[in-house]
């Protein structure tokens, strides 16, 4: 009888109390709000994962970023994205630097190339505890590895640069893949890149206003070469002239669009009419001129040039000419110099603005001297010769003539900026992302309102791929002829296009590929961000002391203590007592026989 | 009842204690363990029966579907040990029990043997002289049973003859998978399949070298002239074996394929079976790398010197060399007699034998004495000699030193015994240059010279001077316009002061050509520094002597081109050249030049192309095997003879077959490796393209900045 009335009674009495509710108020440290935050790959879940078990339920955790949270702990090697400033003392979880860490820190490639080329890459990596070891770098396509380099660490923490190469098969868009690796480790560094191989050759104007050894032979170079085609005149007599490919007059510089670079022979015997025309093809198109002397002679093209004067000097056999690298001559480790003169040119001084490409090998009683130097003429470059009789010394044991000419040709052709320039921030962009594109258009780029320039442009871009097309708006943004767009990927991995047009004249397009996981090479900024927890009034923990973090964390939010109510009988737990006694009192009443 | 022992050998097992044998025990165990070991091999009879008629069944099933017949033939001696250990397995309990086996198959031993076994089995039983009287019993009744018509075996030793004879009939008739009418059954393209190549390379028979064969190869160094004899074991109707020549196909001799081929240069053997229907399989490809026989080498090593003799009344010692790479056969001395003189000279070939000291076939040493006493030599003959030694290619040339002269030098010209050099030769050895240093020499040693010394060397020198200017002259086509004495004069009476007179005219234009310019000042200033030296004015002859040498460095690097008179016969004909009215001249256009054409750089793109359209994606097409075998072959074809590609198409012809036994990792892998390698043997032959980031913004913002710096002050 007494254990059945106990029983209700204590069941009367939590049923009671839960719907009283009382609340019992105490006094004791709040659980300051934490925000955690990763930046980085994947591979930092497992860190945050670790991290919230450390910080158990002494912290109200929220992992993301969160303005009103007492502090934030930033997971990861990476400064966080956004310029939103972090709510409270900043902690940072970096990686140890005594574990095997491996990073692509770089990963470039030229947005576009031409078929007939070899791209040289070099991959930014750094790499830490994992000295004496060896880290393998490959280049693939798709599933293929095409290219891979090995590279042998020192010190236990190491940025090193790997080449490798990619050979374009086809034009097209190609998904380029770096993976990096340390020997052993089963973690890999990934980047991804996407590369435009363009089956569209160089034009290049070969023009000589008297017949001259040099640009002819630097013609036959360029002509050999699959990347360019070549148009060409040679000016024999007065009115007369050899032709070879429809040249234009250089005196009519919008006759001139078509071509990327323009080599010119014998520029002393330039007129004033042509050296107009040229200038203003560089400053409106942006094209290439290159002025190949054989003889030192004034001439009008001095003033666009901006040379004062040219140094001759003679010797009497060809003497080594190297590529100049910030001014100082860089010989080839093996094979010939890039090229070989007697004679050779020198201005003096150097024009204002004016990089020196080529440099005259010093000798016992000169100094070297620079006898190839290019400078900015409006948003063209103009690069003069002053090797004279370079082409005397032609052959590849003696010099490496033809490659050095083909390669300066090439680079100042390809400087020479399209009609509509794409270039979009990363155009490997995950499924249903947003890729930043700028479009500029040269002709409103280049226009000199000052000098009464009218232009008037249209221009739309549309994203064009497997599943159709789809537009893309375009904002004007800073200066004149520059717009900026945002693309939303497709939610298909795929290769895409975006083809940009201006009314009906021009039309541009550059590739986009939407990858399933692409990666980004991206810069460790463990240094960065080590700093930057520390101005923010916290600290940096590597992964070891992990464990340190909970107290220093505490100790910098010192939370105050405050008068906190405790509703006990919000505990879904009471139910356990309830119906135990519940149900003690039935059994009871049923062994007694009672109802 | 108790049961017999359980263990059949446990019939022959010593009883357990020191117990007296019972009399017949030894007979009874005797017969239990015979009839034990039967009752063994007739199961084991029957396993291996079960097994081959299993194997003969898969294989007449895979037969009826065009599928291979000797793989589940030859996997027969497996099924018949599997099905010797099941029948072994099955009956173990029966042979364990061999008294009941025994019993049951006759019935009047009346269970004696059973009771005897278990006594075996249990002895501590019964009394002694009871387990005497059972086991006599038993070995009584046990000699009238005989084991072999108890169980017979010759129904197990029939039906395992059956079908042995049946496996082995179709063993050796499967290769031929022909019908009753010897007709080769049709062969479906899914069982088209290469199992093994062997090729049995056979060196020319000169080379003496044995045959040697490979299985499997992926590449074949042979000696050129040698003879591949392809043994390809196949299933296939045809197999067809191509190489640049052409194919071929193998005769067949059931499922084997034979053919020859000889090996004349680099090249690859691409293996292709075909189906009945003419549908082709998967290719196997063997590199062809042919080594040629290299020619002999020969040196004369004694006295290995030209020789110019007084007189022929000596010997002269003659050592050759030779070696061969692979065995030589004749070393010979072969000489030239040249006699006579002006325009009639004899040539007379002789042949001198050496004695020969062998160290191998490969390395000779030969060695004679010249008598030149015998040769008939007179002066002023010359004896050309040389070694030739010839190895044992069939048609091969011999090959040949370097020949040496001995010279009987006619009297007066020998300037020392044994060694003679022309007098004049240094003439034509000196230059300009070597006059100036011959003459800072003489200036060097002046003041310890006597005065008729110097003088006498300041002649010789104006004489080497002169000789000098003679040679420029000449090369002038021997006149210098109206300013030279006349060439009837000859040269060496050129007029020098004539020449110091002539410059006005020279600088006056009259001569515009600036390479002949050069010159005619450079013979000039040789005139002066002649004069001079004539006079021992040796400091003005030097300065005169350094103008005409920068004259003629001038003359030499900036045009390279000196104008002469033509002779009437050299007149240029002006009708053939493009002359005309000024006015009527017109523009010329020629075509524009064409890129020199890359073969091989395209040639190698594609099959990088086609590697990345084998291995891009994540997995392997329908024709992923055959199309990479057609790239191996591809590369063979581009350049037969380069090592890289070579290994690249062996990787290609890996990854090949690893893609048909579906090895997808290890065909990526050596897709990947074949990939690498391709790209690294195409990346030289490109150029590199510029990596030089350029926007128009950055273009624009350089050339703004040049533009403020020319501006006055604008670098202040």
């Amino acid at each position: 009888m007494t254990l059945r009335l106990v029983a209700r009674g204590i069941a009367f009495a939590i049923a009671i109390a839960g719907v009283l509710d009382p609340a019992i108020i105490s006094t004791r440290p709040a659980r300051p709000v934490v925000s955690v935050v990763a930046t980085g790959t994947a591979a930092n879940d497992a860190v945050v994962d670790r991290v919230l078990a450390t910080l158990g339920n002494r912290f109200v955790i929220l992992d993301a970023p969160f303005e009103a949270a007492d502090a934030t702990i930033l997971v990861g090697d990476r400064l966080p994205d956004g310029s939103g400033s972090p709510a409270g003392p900043v902690f940072a979880v970096v990686p140890d630097l005594a574990s095997p860490t491996l990073r692509i820190e770089r990963f470039v490639v030229p947005s576009r190339v031409p078929l007939e080329s070899r791209v040289p890459i070099t991959v930014g990596a750094r790499v830490t505890g994992a000295a004496g070891r060896r880290v393998t770098v490959s280049l693939l396509i798709g599933a293929l590895e095409i290219d891979r380099v090995e590279h042998n660490v020192r010190t236990a923490d190491e940025r090193f640069g790997a080449r490798v190469a990619f050979i374009p098969t086809a034009a097209g868009a190609s998904l380029l893949r770096i993976v990096a690796r340390i020997d052993g480790e089963p973690a890999m560094a990934v980047a991804d890149a996407l590369i435009d191989v363009r089956d569209e050759p160089l034009a290049v104007l070969f023009h000589d206003a008297r017949p001259s050894w040099m640009s002819t032979f630097v013609r036959r170079a360029i002509e050999r070469d699959p990347r360019f085609t070549v148009a060409s005149r040679t000016i024999t007599s007065r009115d007369i002239s050899t032709d070879a490919g429809q040249p234009p007059t250089l005196g009519d510089a919008a006759s001139l669009e078509r071509f990327d670079a323009i080599v010119v022979g014998a520029p002393e015997s330039l007129i004033e009419r042509e050296v107009a025309g040229l200038e203003t093809w560089m400053r409106r198109q942006g094209g290439g001129v290159m002025l190949l002397f054989d003889r030192n002679a004034d001439g009008p093209y001095r003033q666009m040039a901006g040379i004062d004067e040219l140094s001759a000097r003679t010797a009497g056999t060809g003497e080594p000419v190297d590529v100049a690298t910030h001014g100082e001559p860089v010989a080839p480790e093996d094979g010939p110099p890039a090229l070989r003169a007697a004679e050779t040119l020198s201005p003096a001084p150097l024009p204002a603005g004016a990089r020196t490409i080529a440099v005259r090998r010093a000798t016992q009683d000169t100094d070297a001297l620079p006898v190839i130097w290019r400078s900015a003429v409006g948003a063209g470059r103009l690069l003069s010769s002053g090797a004279l009789d370079a082409w005397r010394f032609r052959d590849p044991s003696v010099s490496a003539f033809d490659e050095f000419w083909r390669a300066t040709v090439a680079e100042i052709a390809a400087a020479t900026p399209a009609g509509i320039e794409i270039r979009i921030a990363d155009p490997v962009a995950p499924p249903g992302g947003s890729v930043d594109m700028v479009v500029t258009l040269r002709e409103l780029s280049l226009s000199d309102p000052v000098a009464g320039d009218t232009v008037r442009a249209t221009m739309s871009a549309v994203l064009e791929g497997p599943d159709g097309s789809r537009g893309i708006r375009l904002w004007p943004e800073g200066g004149p002829g520059r717009f900026r767009g945002v693309i939303d990927a497709p939610n298909e991995p795929g290769d895409w296009r975006v083809s940009v047009s201006s009314g009906n004249t021009e039309e541009t397009d550059a590739a986009v590929a939407v990858a399933a996981d692409p990666a980004r090479a991206w810069p460790d900024q463990r240094d960065l961000v080590v700093a930057w927890a520390r101005a923010h009034g916290g600290d940096a923990f590597e992964h070891a002391r992990l464990d340190a973090l909970p107290a220093s964390l505490m100790a910098a939010l010192a939370p105050a203590p405050r008068r906190v109510p405790w509703y006990p009988m919000r505990s879904a737990w009471w139910i356990v007592p309830f119906v135990l006694a519940l149900g003690a009192e039935w059994w009871w009443r049923r062994r007694r026989g009672l109802a | 009842m108790n049961r017999p022992s359980d263990h059949p050998s446990g019939a022959l097992r010593q009883p357990a204690g020191l117990r007296p044998p019972w009399s017949g025990e030894r007979d009874l165990r005797v017969f239990l363990g015979h009839t034990a070991r039967r009752l063994a091999w007739i199961a084991a009879g029957e396993g291996a029966a079960a097994g081959l008629l299993v194997a003969i069944a898969v294989a007449v099933a895979g037969l009826l579907r065009g599928g291979p017949l000797v793989p589940p033939l030859l996997a027969a001696p497996v099924l018949m040990a599997a099905g010797i250990g099941a029948r072994l397995l099955v009956t173990m309990r029966r042979r364990r029990a061999v008294a009941f086996a025994v019993e049951r198959g006759a019935p009047e031993c009346r269970n004696v043997i059973i009771t005897a076994a278990e006594l075996l089995d249990r002895p501590g039983r019964v009394q002694p002289y009871i387990g005497d009287r059972v086991m006599a019993d038993a070995a009584r009744v046990a000699a009238a049973v005989d084991p072999a018509a108890l169980f017979p075996a010759h129904r197990v030793i029939t039906a395992l003859i059956v079908c042995v004879a049946f496996w082995a009939f179709a063993v050796t008739r499967a290769d031929a998978r022909t019908d009753s009418t010897g007709t080769p059954l049709p062969v479906a393209i899914g069982s088209v399949d290469i199992s093994r190549i062997d090729a049995v390379i056979t060196p020319p028979a000169y080379a003496g070298q044995a045959s040697r064969t490979l299985s499997d190869p992926a590449r074949i160094v042979a000696l050129a002239g040698s003879r591949i004899e392809l043994s390809v074991r196949a299933v296939a109707a045809t197999v067809t074996a191509s190489t640049a020549d052409g194919s071929h196909t193998l005769d067949r001799a059931g499922n084997t394929f034979t053919g020859e081929l000889p090996v004349e240069a680099d090249g690859h053997i691409a293996i292709e079976p075909a189906a009945s229907d003419g549908r082709t399989g998967v290719r196997r490809l063997i590199g062809v790398t042919a080594t040629p026989d290299a020619a002999p080498r020969v040196r004369v090593t004694e006295p290995a010197r030209d020789l110019f003799l007084p007189d022929a009344d000596r010997t002269i010692d003659v050592a050759i060399e030779a070696d061969d790479d692979l065995a030589l056969a004749s070393l010979t001395l072969r000489f030239t007699k040249v006699s006579g003189s002006g325009e009639q000279f004899t040539f007379t070939d002789g042949e001198l034998p050496l004695e020969i000291v062998r160290s191998g076939e490969r390395n000779w040493t030969g060695r004679t004495v010249l008598r030149l006493d015998t040769l008939g030599l007179g002066p002023g003959d010359v004896l050309v000699y040389r070694g030739v030694a010839a190895d044992r290619r069939p048609g091969a040339q011999p090959a040949e030193s370097d020949a040496f002269v001995i010279e009987l030098t006619s009297p007066g010209s020998v300037a020392a015994d044994g060694f003679a050099i022309d007098d004049e030769m240094d003439r034509y050895a000196l230059s300009q240059q070597m006059i100036i240093l011959e003459t800072e020499r003489l200036i060097a040693r002046a003041p310890d010279l006597h005065s008729d010394t110097l003088v006498r060397a300041s002649l010789s020198l104006a004489a080497q001077q002169r000789s000098v200017r003679a040679e420029f002259v000449f090369m002038m086509g021997g006149e210098l316009a109206a300013e030279v004495e006349q060439a009837a004069a000859g040269i060496g009476d050129l007029h020098e002061e004539d020449h110091i007179e002539a410059d006005d005219e020279a600088i006056a234009g009259r001569l515009a050509n600036q390479s002949r310019f050069a010159l005619v000042h450079a013979i000039r200033s040789m005139s002066r520094a002649s004069d001079a030296l004539t006079r021992a004015a040796l400091d003005q002859a030097l300065v005169e002597e350094r103008l005409a040498l920068d004259q003629l460095q001038l003359a030499f690097t900036r045009t390279r081109y000196i104008l002469r008179a033509l002779t009437e016969r050299e007149q240029l004909d002006l009708s053939r050249r493009l002359t005309g009215p000024l006015d009527e001249a017109a523009r010329a256009v020629r075509p524009a030049a064409r890129p020199l054409s890359q073969e091989r750089v395209s040639a190698l793109r594609g099959v990088l192309a086609g590697i990345l359209a084998i291995a891009g994606s994540a997995e392997f097409g329908q024709d992923a095997a055959s199309n990479a075998v057609a790239h191996a072959e591809t590369l063979l074809r581009v350049d037969p003879s380069d090592a890289a590609l070579q290994d690249i198409a062996a990787h290609l012809g890996e990854a090949s077959a690893m893609i048909h036994d579906a090895r997808a990792m290890d065909a990526r892998a050596l897709l990947d490796r074949a990939a690498t390698g391709l790209s690294n043997a195409v990346a030289d032959a490109l150029p590199d393209a510029s990596s030089r980031l350029q926007t128009i913004e950055l273009n624009r913002l350089d050339g703004a900045r040049t533009d403020a710096l020319r501006r006055p002050g604008g670098g202040s």
